[in-house]
């Protein structure tokens, strides 16, 4: 079931006396109940103002973002509508997202519903508050003690829970992680991973996992996004991604991965570099940098069309409902 | 005789209380054009022992020990040798390529700076050698590049510029600490492209400090894995990753999502990693560690040879052939991941 629905999404950027920068050239995508989708790109490929637009902290251009059916809106500057909150959003650094003046219990707390709102689920008088949020910590594996503490006083992976948290408070039906686990660790990456997972899995909540950690995703997601150039380019359950990656560029992605093993083979660095957004190449967006490109890729732009086994790619070597090609014999 | 030989190298911060141990009897040794990884999680005492390499320890701490480089003791060499040994025979990368490049000064003056102090060349022939160092880390348009300051490039063509810079005076080690750590996989892949040739054209020597097991196991030759100021484990990185001995190089093995253990939840290491405000006796692992037993806690293990030029530091050995012929059970299905 749908519970999050992202469709033709565009985010623009404007500086006065330069070119708009698409950052998000028109995105659709769908998040399940219980369902992990990550989203990998790189840096600049748009997959974080993505992330934040979805939610509302930067506005649509043109497209819409539904959540259980109602559409959610853009932020301003009151308070989020109460209909709005089932959409939640982790940040990458634990450190900025917490207010190092106040006691966790009570930022905890702001998530929620409370009277005030008109939550029909409000959770009244302070003792039932604390005790939501004892709740809370307990769910995110810390003592209830901790409620009482200050954010300084935890380390990195400790913070990022306590955002969990808070994030949980308010009941999400979806929440959008933007590298949540990118900036700890290996060991407390392990766990918050874990975590994570668990959460969405109890809980029946849908995650838009936001990262570069291809490794990390291959983990956690039940399926994958590919962002280039602020398009998706590939959507595919996780696992044939990448034993069998379908657009050129997911291809490359894979094949830059350092991996473990006695004969593990170096990684391959794609040729040249990823281009200006605020001047994309014509056609495929990826042709310059694509080993397979031929006439059609440098000026037709493929649109993402579904291709066999639930997957989709933009790519002119894979036909619309066709059985999906196999990138390494057409290289061949 | 080795290109660097740090030998029984302990540093220690005096402080009120007992003194803080950083480094603690490690040796190390690295050869012309082989590419030595240290391993390890934060505080593990991995940049401080690479550091001493050019002669750097951290303020108010005490060295004791031996680091020879080029035969040269850089503990206790002079200043103005060091000076001229810096840039020169050893150089450094860090992991944010702004670490080391001035933003308000342009590529150029950056990267023509030492070679007219060190090399003595003329602005003209360290301009030509600067175009040629860009060159050589594939900057497309070096001419126009030297004119540009570091804010007009990607964080990846940074990196590069900053390996030109440290490789401008040709130094016979390079220290790369995190040096890929920032960059998408794309450009990672690219930047150990470049590092694998040098080695191979200029016959450089790398030490690569990197806590991703991955980019740890493609890259070098030689790995240790450091715990806590401590030498756990050493041996051929790609031996040591598929067959670890020591609980902790096991550890970090499993906290990693790989092929291998797909569709298994990821083993986090239980609790903290130790610091040196707070390091427990005995094997400093052993609080972390699932296999300790009562003299874990109490005596520091040795680094002891356990065949196929591999070392090791515990005194349990839990994951010993039992064969005792190999020196590592290979983890289930790693090979050829």
């Amino acid at each position: 079931m749908t519970v999050l629905d992202v469709k033709d999404v565009v985010v623009d950027y404007k500086v006065s006396g330069r070119p708009t920068v698409h950052a998000v050239a028109g995105v659709s995508l769908q998040v399940g109940a219980g369902e992990i989708v990550g989203l990998v790109g790189e840096s600049g490929c748009g997959k974080s103002s993505l992330g934040k637009a979805i939610v509302g902290l930067e506005k649509l251009a043109s497209g819409s973002v539904t959540l259980d059916g109602h559409p959610v809106a853009s932020l301003g500057r009151g308070a989020r509508p109460v209909r709005d909150r089932g959409l939640q959003m982790i940040f990458q650094d634990p450190y900025s997202s917490l207010n190092p003046r106040r006691r966790i219990w009570r930022q905890i707390a702001d998530g929620l519903p409370s009277e005030g709102d008109g939550s029909p689920v409000a959770t009244a008088g302070r003792s039932a508050r604390r005790a939501a949020v004892n709740e809370l910590l307990d769910a995110v594996g810390l003592p209830a003690a901790a409620g009482d503490r200050y954010p300084h006083e935890f380390s990195g992976g400790q913070r990022q829970r306590i955002a969990i948290a808070r994030a949980l408070a308010a009941r999400p039906s979806v929440i959008v992680a933007d590298e949540p686990v990118s900036a700890l660790d290996a060991s407390t990456r392990a766990q918050v991973s874990n975590l994570i997972v668990q959460i969405a899995r109890e809980r029946g909540m849908g995650v838009l996992f936001i990262s570069h950690d291809l490794s990390g995703v291959r983990h956690m997601a039940d399926r994958v996004a590919v962002m280039y150039l602020g398009r998706i380019v590939e959507t595919s359950p996780t696992e044939p991604l990448w034993s069998e990656p379908l657009h050129p560029y997911s291809d490359a992605l894979v094949k830059a991965i350092p991996k473990l093993g006695l004969d593990a083979a170096a990684p391959v660095a794609p040729r040249g570099e990823v281009p200006d957004p605020a001047s994309p190449p014509a056609g495929c967006r990826f042709h310059p940098r694509c080993p397979l490109a031929f006439d059609r890729c440098r000026t037709d732009d493929p649109a993402l069309v579904a291709v066999e086994g639930a997957r989709s790619a933009a790519c002119w070597l894979q036909p619309a409902g066709g059985p999906a090609r196999e990138l390494a014999l057409l290289e061949a | 005789m080795s290109l660097l030989e740090i030998d029984d190298l302990t540093i220690s911060l005096a402080t009120t209380g007992a003194p803080r141990v950083l480094v603690d009897g490690v040796s190390l040794t690295v050869d012309s054009g082989q590419m030595v990884g240290l391993a390890g999680e934060s505080g593990s005492g991995k940049t401080v022992t690479a550091l001493t390499a050019l002669g750097f320890v951290p303020d108010g701490a005490t060295a004791t020990g031996a680091v020879r480089l080029d035969g040269e003791d850089v503990l206790t060499m002079s200043k103005k040798r060091l000076r001229e040994v810096r840039g020169t025979t050893v150089a450094m990368v860090f992991q944010d390529p702004m670490t080391s490049l001035h933003p308000m000064l342009s590529v150029e003056t950056q990267l023509t700076e030492q070679l007219r102090v060190h090399r003595s060349l003329s602005r003209r022939a360290a301009k030509a050698r600067a175009i040629e160092m860009l060159e050589l880390v594939r900057i497309p348009n070096p001419s126009k590049a030297l004119s540009a300051y570091p804010h007009h490039f990607s964080g990846g063509m940074r990196q590069r510029i900053a390996i030109a810079g440290a490789l401008a005076c040709e130094p016979k080690l390079l220290i790369a600490d995190e040096v890929t750590t920032a960059l998408d996989v794309t450009v990672q892949a690219g930047i150990l492209g470049l590092l694998e040739q040098l080695r191979r054209e200029l016959g450089m020597a790398v030490v690569f400090i990197t806590h991703d097991l991955g980019v740890m196991n493609v890259t070098t030759d030689e790995l240790y894995v450091m715990y806590s100021g401590r030498v756990a484990e050493r041996g051929g990185t790609r031996q040591v990753l598929a067959a670890p001995r020591h609980p902790y190089t096991r550890a970090l093995v499993d906290a990693l999502p790989d092929a291998q253990n797909l569709g298994h939840p990821l083993v986090a290491i239980p609790g903290e990693a130790a610091t040196p405000e707070r390091r427990p006796a005995g094997c400093a692992f052993h609080p972390r560690c699932a296999f300790a037993e009562d003299r874990c806690r109490t005596e520091v293990p040795e680094l002891l040879p356990i065949g196929a030029g591999r070392v090791l530091a515990c005194h349990v050995d839990p994951f010993a052939p039992a064969d005792g012929s190999a020196t590592g059970v290979l983890l289930d299905g790693r090979i050829g991941s």
